[in-house]
């Protein structure tokens, strides 16, 4: 085994990556962008060698920097985690011409495999079912028009040099298909540099069911069973699973067979991922991913196999640690990818500070790469963090993944956790009788666009903002908590005259009063003209029973600043605490008016009326005692008059120009 | 501490009709708060909103803390003394935190004859200084304000204890270090604008709060000079030229938000002297005390089930309970504060005063707060009192009262009648706060016995005189004279007059207490130096 070895790789996969190593007593190194240096990854690797900055091309895709990272730290091979370098067969090649090991397949293989035409050739050549369409990618739009008409439609677009999902365009009419043709081309050109395409016919209703095999590259090879990732957005995946489910054992033991045998083919060394499409009876090869996936925890979940092991045995030349009678199938595991993004603004990738990041301390396993504090920046994958559920049933597995989902707080950044759970309630889903276009077909229903305004979430959000700032009672009752909103009854609600607070959500606000907190701990809380009854105690982890009205249930609420996160079972809300006072009074902040600050001689006037001015800015400059002095706009706002000219004297104080100021809204 | 024991029954019949009887005085006590809380009528409140102003009570709240109490004063003040004026007598005063500080909060209210100051109105703003003075609280007075009411000049003008000693309490506080703050939220004038102008720190609302000696009419008439309101004495004037006013706003909520920073920066916030305990509610049920206070003023409640339902854990260290038992004496804590309790348990005795002295003698010595709580008809009398010199043994608990220099609390649990009243700390002996409870009764003599003693001096009349009356004459007589006594004696005409600072609900005494005694732990101790104690 290694002594040391590099994680070329950020994100959740190098602390997973990591944890192996530290399991096993292997010394790691890592490496960062500028970007990352306080990454959570940096952290937990302990040793990490900054080579360059934020984008990737400047830094994790450097090849000479991660080979001298690796050099420098001492480590004797390189991890590639998936992404990045992983399937960069000159990578590979220069890690080894460097005198280390690249724990991955040989370069010649990642070569092979990555090219899809060329993957399919070895495929049909192992005798793995191919889909039918173009033998050899095609720069020619005429020629791909043709092999489309000959393989029948509905048919796939495929760039060669694609990968990942993208550059890929369904095409079922003929209609229009030299303009498909041609707009593919043009897209494969620009994301890939390489416009040449494939067509493959396309397999409608299809699952996506994977193999995954490891080879010590001695023409060992075995699987580790296979996973379903039907459920996809866009051919992302988006939750994964193992064993597949309603899949026939003739089947599954088929597509077994035929990935163990194109592994043997290629003399597979390290592990990889045989992918195929499956349509009742009827699978095809799609491609091989030779590295690390990262949907590779349910396997591990299901088979008791540590793959990143496997890897370091097989990449130390220690062959494979186990035997393919070793390998079973114990319970179900589904896992589910938690993703910077917005679904309800078109999934959006979303960067920004994480303020809070809580997962749940049992039941799943979590893979993040984020903890309370990161940073999301728009360099890199929005993948944040994978869950992962293992039970008896997957049944169970699905319902503990829910309830992990609902234990997940991740404050700070739009996620995708709403949809996920949603997801995970569908017939569909619970059924196993999805396809990998089915969450595309039915979008519109999976994503909740309404942005209602929950007065249940705000009158919590209001009741923590309030108590927050109340101490305990041995600083006195006057700042005591149960004293809060103390005055002499006069029966009614007693709610303040005035609204305290002014709450921002998405869209939307709201004017909060309170009445006195009671002896039970709960209080009134006006929100607009609805009142309710509110009451928060306190559990562990930022967790309260949160009480509205007859509702008992858990919440996570969590104040930075202004914000206050409020995680109930329907989702985060964001909310914006000013106090009432402060949004009422900033309003009128300034009159407007801007005046001269001495007697003096106007030199220079840079507005006239009309123009919208931002605070800052210079309105006109005053001469005045042989000082030069400018004249401040206070705030943002339309010139509605001008007093003065330049060349003309004016008094101090005098007002020279007015601003009508920006109504807040 | 000892566990005090109780022996009550709340199935028993009387409690129940005691508990539904004062259940009927909270909701009254509800009531009148609610319409003290309204201020104008409905058509200056619209008015004064349509002018984008805040009310009174709106002010308040913006300007304290969120969450914070607000301990109102003499919120009864005037309650139907003058036409067309609510309860409150056109001010708002109270405590409140500003910017983590307690401070006195007076606030007029222009809707109620344009804030204009009655009698009842410069008793309130004074008895609300003294309130501050006393606590060390820094004054944040909300002007708008038309001045005297010039009808009401005898109540307003001429003595001591009327407008012009809220000029002088400023002035002294002031002086003491105490800061006093104004906000004109109005036209003030005359009055009104001397408040703000003799204060440490003043804001003042751009067209809309004004102050000047004399308005536009007055000037013109003087002098023939035509000026407008906010050329005269507008904010942009008094900001910019006179230097009359510190802080220029452009609205109320803008100049309230000026006032807190203001009192951000007032220097420390004193801290508290005195070891609080963690607070824990009364062992028995405070609930109790409506079903324990007799409906018949003749019939006497137990008040040491009383203050079993008032202190800490229902815990009390009582001192010589064997001894003078018809006052209750002994140490607890209400809300974790320390306080010497002197509570009425029937008429006082020569031993009862004897005690009351030593008493108070411990908690002065100890730097305890004494609570007062009064029910009482008075010192007993007869040849056997006298003979004990019930007397001087009075003048010594009437000395040692007076005399101690901690902070003392009344509350009128009950009766309260005669020098009872005054020795059970009346308010001519300044406490430092004076609450009844709804059902609270206090006067020279109970009404009963008004009537009688003033019939006895017609008797002796009609004696001297060689004349009679008959039965039926003396009894309507009689009727009148109980009927103005017991008026006199109830806790609302104490209210109205600012006799009282507040009529609170029992079970509300625990919180009051607390808040009270946050403030008073939070100044320098005093010490007491006793008068002559006649032996």
């Amino acid at each position: 085994m290694f002594k040391k070895i590099l994680i070329a790789n950020r994100g959740e996969i190098a602390c997973r990556i990591a944890r192996t190593c530290h399991r096993l007593g292997v010394a790691v190194a890592g490496i960062h962008s500028t970007a990352d240096a306080d990454a959570l990854h940096v952290k937990m690797i302990g040793e990490s060698i900054e080579i360059g900055g934020a984008a990737a091309s400047d830094s994790y895709l450097r090849i000479d920097a991660v080979i001298a990272a690796a050099k420098a730290t001492g480590a004797q091979a390189i991890h590639p985690g998936f992404g990045f370098l992983a399937e960069n067969a000159t990578f590979a090649r220069a890690v080894e011409a460097a005198g280390l090991v690249f724990i991955g397949p040989t370069p010649d293989v990642i070569e092979r495999l990555g090219d899809k035409a060329s993957a399919k050739k070895e495929a049909e050549a192992a005798d793995v079912p191919i889909v039918p369409g173009s033998k050899e990618p095609s720069e020619d739009a005429a020629e791909i028009a043709r092999i489309v008409q000959e393989v029948g439609l509905p048919v796939m677009l495929k760039a060669a040099a694609g990968g990942g999902g993208k550059g890929m365009r369904a095409v079922s009419d003929l209609d229009g298909l030299a303009n498909e043709i041609e707009s593919a081309m043009r897209e494969a050109k620009n994301s890939f540099g390489y416009p040449g395409l494939i067509v493959e016919k396309l397999v409608e209703r299809g699952r996506h069911i994977e193999v995954q095999i490891a080879g010590d590259g001695k023409g060992n090879v075995l699987h580790l069973l296979e996973r379903e990732c039907s459920l996809q957005r866009r051919h992302q995946k988006l939750i994964e699973e193992a064993p597949a489910v309603n899949l026939a054992a003739t089947l599954r033991d088929k597509m077994a067979a035929d990935a163990v045998r194109l592994g043997k083919r290629l003399n597979y060394r390290g592990v990889g991922t045989v992918e195929f499409i499956l349509s009742g009876d009827t699978y095809y090869f799609l491609e091989v991913n030779p590295r690390l996936q990262v949907e590779h925890p349910v396997t591990e979940m299901v088979t008791g196999i540590d793959i990143v092991e496997v890897m370091l045995r097989i990449a130390a030349g220690e062959g494979l640690p186990f035997t393919q009678n070793a390998v079973t199938c114990s319970g179900h595991a589904v896992e589910v990818r938690i993703c910077a993004e917005d679904p309800a603004d078109n999934f959006l990738p979303c960067t920004g500070d994480l303020a809070y990041v809580k997962f749940p301390a049992d039941g799943v396993r979590v893979e993040t790469g984020v903890e309370s504090g990161s940073v999301v920046t728009p360099y890199y994958d929005s993948m944040l963090a994978k869950l992962i559920a293992h039970a008896e049933t997957r049944n169970e597995a699905l319902d503990k993944l829910e309830r992990a989902l609902d234990a997940t707080s991740i404050f700070g950044i739009t996620t995708n956790q709403g949809f996920l759970k949603r997801l995970l309630g569908l017939p569909a889903t619970r059924s196993a009788t999805f396809y990998t276009r089915l969450i595309d077909e039915q979008i519109d229903q999976l994503v909740d666009k309404a942005k209602n305004l929950d007065a249940g979430a705000l009158a919590l959000g209001a009741y923590f903002w309030m108590i927050r700032q109340r101490q305990p009672l041995a600083r006195g009752p006057w700042r005591s908590r149960e004293m809060t909103g103390w005055h002499m009854a006069a029966g009614g609600d007693g709610l303040s005259p005035i609204p305290i607070l002014h709450l921002e959500t998405a869209g939307a606000s709201a004017e909060i009063r309170f009445a006195p907190l009671k002896a039970d701990g709960s209080m009134i809380v006006g929100v607009n003209d609805e009142k309710l009854p509110v009451r928060l105690i306190p559990l562990k982890d930022d967790c309260f029973t949160a009480i509205v009205g007859a509702r008992r249930e858990t919440v996570r609420i969590y104040q930075e600043n202004q914000t206050i996160f409020v995680h109930h079972r329907r989702g985060v809300h964001t909310l914006t605490a000013i106090p009432y006072l402060t949004y009422i009074s900033a309003v009128a902040e300034t009159s407007g008016e801007l005046r001269a600050p001495m007697m003096g001689m106007i030199l220079k006037v840079n507005v006239a009326v009309g123009d919208t001015i931002k605070a800052g800015d210079v309105a006109a400059v005053l001469e005045s005692m042989k000082m030069e002095l400018r004249i401040n706009c206070e705030t943002d706002g339309v010139v509605t008059a001008v007093n003065c000219r330049p060349g003309e004297t004016v008094e101090r104080n005098a007002v020279v120009v007015v601003v009508e100021p920006e109504q807040q809204p | 501490m000892a566990l005090m024991k109780s022996d009550v029954s709340a199935a028993s019949e009387e409690y129940r009709r005691n508990r539904d009887a004062y259940g009927l005085r909270i909701a009254d006590l509800h009531e009148r708060r609610a319409a003290a809380m309204v201020g104008g009528p409905e058509r200056a409140r619209l008015l004064h909103k349509e002018r984008k102003q805040l009310l009174p009570r709106e002010r308040i709240a913006a300007l304290i803390d969120p969450g914070s109490p607000f301990l109102e004063f003499c919120q009864f003040a005037g309650e139907g003394m003058y036409d067309g004026v609510p309860p409150g007598g056109s001010i708002v005063t109270g405590v409140g935190m500003v910017s983590g500080r307690a401070c006195m909060l007076i606030a007029n209210d222009a809707t109620v004859k344009g804030g204009t100051y009655y009698g009842i109105t410069c008793k309130k703003h004074v008895r609300a200084q003294k309130f501050a003075w006393q606590h060390r609280l820094p004054c944040v007075t909300m002007v708008q304000s038309g001045g005297a009411n010039l009808p009401d000049q005898p109540n307003i003008f001429p003595d001591d204890g009327q407008f012009g000693s809220i000029f002088y309490n400023q002035i002294r506080m002031s002086s003491e270090g105490i800061a006093q703050i104004a906000i004109v939220h109005g036209p003030s004038t005359a009055g009104g604008a001397y408040m703000p102008a003799l204060c440490d720190e003043t804001v003042i609302i751009r067209n809309q709060g004004a102050m000047f000696l004399g308005g536009p009419q007055l000037v013109y008439a003087a002098t023939k000079e035509e000026v407008g309101v906010e050329a005269l004495g507008g904010g942009e004037m008094h900001s910019r030229v006179s230097g009359v006013t510190d802080h220029l706003a452009e609205s109320d909520s803008h100049a309230i938000a000026i006032t807190r920073d203001i009192v951000a920066n007032l220097g420390d916030i004193p801290m508290q002297r005195w070891n609080v305990a963690p607070p824990r509610e009364p062992r028995f049920d405070p609930k109790d005390i409506y079903g324990l206070i007799s409906t018949d003023p003749r019939i006497p409640t137990n008040n040491r089930e009383i203050v079993a339902r008032l202190v800490d854990g229902s815990e009390f260290h009582e001192f010589k309970p064997l001894y003078g038992e018809t006052l209750i004496t002994g140490f607890g804590r209400i809300m974790g504060f320390e306080i010497g309790i002197l509570c009425n348990n029937g008429v006082l005795f020569s031993e009862c005063a004897l005690k009351a002295t030593h008493f108070i003698d411990l908690c002065c010595k100890r730097n305890i707060p004494l609570l007062f709580m009064a029910d009482v008809t008075g010192f007993m009398v007869g040849r056997e009192a006298e003979e004990g010199g019930i007397a001087k043994h009075g003048a010594k608990m009437i000395t040692a009262m007076a005399s101690a220099n901690v902070p003392k609390y009344t509350l009128i649990i009950g009766n309260s009648y005669g020098a009872g009243y005054l020795a059970m700390c009346g308010r001519a002996f300044k406490p430092h706060a004076m609450m009844m409870w709804p059902h609270g009764r206090s006067a020279i003599m109970g009404p009963d016995q008004a009537a009688n003693t003033l019939a006895m001096v017609k008797d002796d009349i009609h004696k001297r005189d060689g004349t009679s009356w008959t039965d039926e004459e003396r009894e309507a007589y009689r009727a009148p004279v109980r009927k103005t006594f017991e008026d006199f004696a109830n806790a609302y005409n104490f209210a109205r007059n600012t006799w009282c600072d507040m009529v609170i609900d029992p079970l509300e005494t625990r919180d009051v207490m607390a808040l009270l005694l946050d403030l008073a732990g939070r100044l320098p101790q005093q010490e007491t130096d006793f008068g002559v104690f006649r032996m």
